[in-house]
């Protein structure tokens, strides 16, 4: 019995000295980590693939986590230390994980040039990994270590790639830029409120991208934490009714019907009408804040048409007529005034409306499908004829239909955003 | 009795030519229901059935029929095909070779034509005799992009009304709609106002709700859902012979409201214990 107990005491030892040293090197290695990803940091040149976006780029999803928090609680540390010192005259040090780290090391950790240290301004090592981050979410040809088995984030959430309706799984580096996407949120939710317009358009720029290359996904949970953050700002709750519009629309629906039948899978896509919903909401709170705004009472009054609202759609299409000026925005505008009138009854003006789309766009086939089964409808078959004869007869190689395009029109301005939002970052994109 | 606006498509006299060549020009006729039966016992169709074996109701209302001759009407075959871009390498070759089975199996005075879509719509060739010109379209189409697969069904629908032909449309595809403008109840609408049956063939396990499976019923068709394409080409051979083998009513209505909503019950008195699938009702 004794010689049991005393065994155990002895194994117990044992283990809380091993223990003892295995959290040394962990304090230490974390430190390191944390030191070696700030110079990846602060050496990387905004735009370019260089080694220490490579570098880190390579390293495991929890690892980056892990110094990520470390760094976020050391940049909250340097603040409430800057606060005390403010009110008290006594500078402390900030302790992190057993670490000791006195101001003038963060401001040397962190890269501060004399004027920012001066000024406690923390914001300058933030923006510029953001700048890191967005760079390691975007450059195709740096592909993240996998983060399946990763601690972070509850069940795994695995992108699917949506082609011609269908839905697959992706490899899996979808997953990883997710997480790469949501390190860069956490980062620029830490900058102050002085910097909140640089923020706020970079949240804009990565919206618009992400829906110009149709990661909508990624854009979804992108725009959530950005409404999230600036719940008043029109621009970030426009893109968030612009992912639940396209959610709504047959591309995500029909692959939400092709998954609907897998146990194992959840798929991120509600039914048409709660999308529908969604958006509405969206837009109906986007034309609220900012009521000039013809472009998001286009896509309002498109989501209000799809929801058989049609007299309130034609009513916001109509006042966004007045004032839209880009040509396949306006035809777009048409098509859906046209629709939403022809849900009304009101013949004459869907047909005038169509008619104004397709002499707009003389090769889009989508007004003259409109017009025929319009026509048909009315059991006008000449008419019904005609149209459908103008369309199949339309050359074989034409421009792509505008309306073809509507869901990512409203991220034209990706690219120009995205190097304004890096510009006002501090880290201008090289050409 | 209201004039409906019928139309026909003229064959393209030069078989290379654009495709703005193919003119659509309209005959009107009188308005006549006309219903295709498909009777069968056992799973296999019943022939040799007269007129005298139908009791054909419209709303309730027993209607005088006609059976029509084969030879007065003859088949006007739209093959409707899925090119979007799933449907590549073998597939494609798959859907090649059933579309040429087709098109060997018409008689002379049958008719076809090709449409495929994906998310543009593409008159490859105009209801024709000549079926080399429709299998020279055939050879030559390419797949790539969405599913227009609601939009190109309501040209197909709108082409199968063509002159006095009997118009079957064969859809294939292998997905759901990912692109269409139009919606599935707008175009269900106008498959109840056509005479038109749509036959479809999925390689898609298809959702309870579907606009494939409701507009095959909707125009007295039969959805095959297939999980293997091997013998596509059979299966449509299969389907143009099961047409043939429908016998195809028509009716003046009487004693019916002209406009709106008609429900249409077909029964084989002969034959009581027979499948009868016709179109459920049409729309005026």
């Amino acid at each position: 019995m004794t010689r049991r107990a005393c065994s155990l005491a002895l194994s117990c030892l044992v283990v809380c000295q091993l223990g003892e040293r295995l959290d040394a090197v962990q304090k230490d290695s974390a430190a390191a980590t944390l030191r070696v990803w700030l110079s990846a940091v602060n050496q990387h040149a905004a735009g370019a693939a260089d080694a220490p976006l490579i570098d880190v780029g390579s390293w495991p999803v929890d690892q980056a986590f892990a110094t990520i928090n470390d760094f976020v609680a050391l940049v909250r540390g340097r603040r409430d230390a800057q606060a005390k010192f403010a009110k008290t005259g006594r500078a402390s040090d900030i302790s992190l994980g057993g670490t000791r780290y006195s101001i003038a090391q963060l401001n040397e950790l962190f890269g501060l040039t004399e004027t920012e240290a001066r000024q406690s301004d923390v914001n300058r090592p933030l923006e510029r990994a953001v700048v890191f981050y967005t760079d390691l979410a975007t450059f195709e040809a740096i592909v993240p270590r996998a983060s399946r088995g990763s601690r972070i984030g509850g069940p795994p959430r695995i992108p699917l790639i949506l082609d011609d309706g269908r839905a697959s799984l992706s490899d899996g580096s979808g997953a990883d830029r997710a997480v790469l996407w949501g390190f860069a949120r956490v980062l620029a939710d830490e900058v102050s409120p002085q910097r909140d317009a640089e923020i706020a358009l970079w949240y804009h720029a990565v919206a618009a991208l992400l829906e110009q290359t149709r990661q909508w996904g990624l854009a979804a949970a992108h725009d959530e934490q950005g409404r999230k953050m600036r719940p008043t700002d029109p621009d970030l709750v426009f893109r968030l009714g612009v992912v639940h519009e396209f959610l709504a629309g047959p591309q995500a629906q029909a692959a939400r019907q092709t998954l609907s039948s897998s146990s194992s899978i959840r798929i991120a896509v509600e039914p048409e009408l709660d999308e529908l919903r969604h958006a509405e909401e969206a837009f109906r709170a986007t034309v609220r804040l900012s009521p000039d705004w013809a472009e998001a009472r286009l896509h309002f009054g498109h989501v209000l048409g799809a929801l058989g609202h049609d007299d309130e759609a034609v009513a916001e299409l109509s006042r966004a007529s007045d004032t839209l000026t880009n040509p396949e925005l306006r035809y777009d505008l048409q098509l859906c005034l046209g629709r939403s009138q022809a849900a009304m009854g009101d013949r004459a003006e869907a047909r005038a409306s169509y008619d104004r789309a397709a002499a707009a766009f003389p090769l889009a086939e989508t007004p003259l499908l409109a017009l025929s089964e319009l026509a048909r409808h009315a059991g006008d078959g000449p008419a019904a004829i005609a149209a459908l004869e103008r369309l199949l007869n339309l050359p074989e190689n034409r421009p792509d239909d505008p309306w073809w395009t509507y869901d990512t029109s409203s991220s034209r301005d990706a690219d120009l955003l995205m190097t304004q939002a890096l510009a006002a970052l501090g880290g201008a994109r090289r050409p | 009795m209201r004039a409906r606006w019928l139309f026909v498509l003229l064959a393209a006299v030069v078989a290379a030519a654009p495709l703005a060549a193919q003119r659509l020009t309209f005959t009107a006729r009188k308005d006549i229901v006309r219903v295709d039966v498909l009777v069968a016992e056992a799973g296999q169709p019943v022939r040799g059935l007269a007129v005298t074996d139908f009791d054909v109701f419209d709303n309730g209302i027993r209607q005088r029929v006609e059976l029509m001759s084969a030879e007065s009407t003859p088949v006007d075959a739209i093959l409707t095909f899925d090119l979007s871009g799933s449907v590549a390498g073998d597939l494609l070759g798959r859907l090649k070779r059933a579309g040429n089975a087709v098109l060997s199996a018409l008689t002379d005075r049958e008719q076809a034509a090709l449409i495929t879509f994906s998310r543009s719509i593409l008159l490859e060739s105009a209801l024709t005799h000549d079926r080399q010109r429709v299998r020279d379209a055939l050879d030559s189409v390419q797949s790539s992009g969405d599913t227009a697969l609601i939009d190109a069904s309501y040209a197909a629908l709108v082409l199968g009304e063509s002159d006095s032909g009997r118009g079957v449309v064969i859809v294939f595809s292998d997905g759901l709609d990912s692109a269409s403008w139009l919606s599935a109840a707008a175009v269900l609408d106008t498959a109840r106002r056509t005479n038109t049956v749509v036959y479809a063939v999925s390689t898609a396990e298809l959702p309870r709700a579907s606009f494939l499976r409701d507009l095959t019923t909707a125009t007295g068709g039969t959805l095959f859902e297939v999980d293997s394409t091997n013998d596509l080409d059979a299966l449509f051979v299969r389907v143009l012979n099961e047409f043939r083998q429908r016998y195809l009513l028509s009716y003046s209505p009487q004693d019916v409201p002209p406009e709106g909503s008609h429900k249409i019950e077909v029964r084989v008195h002969s034959h009581p214990g027979a499948t009868v699938k016709a179109r459920p009702g049409y729309v005026r």
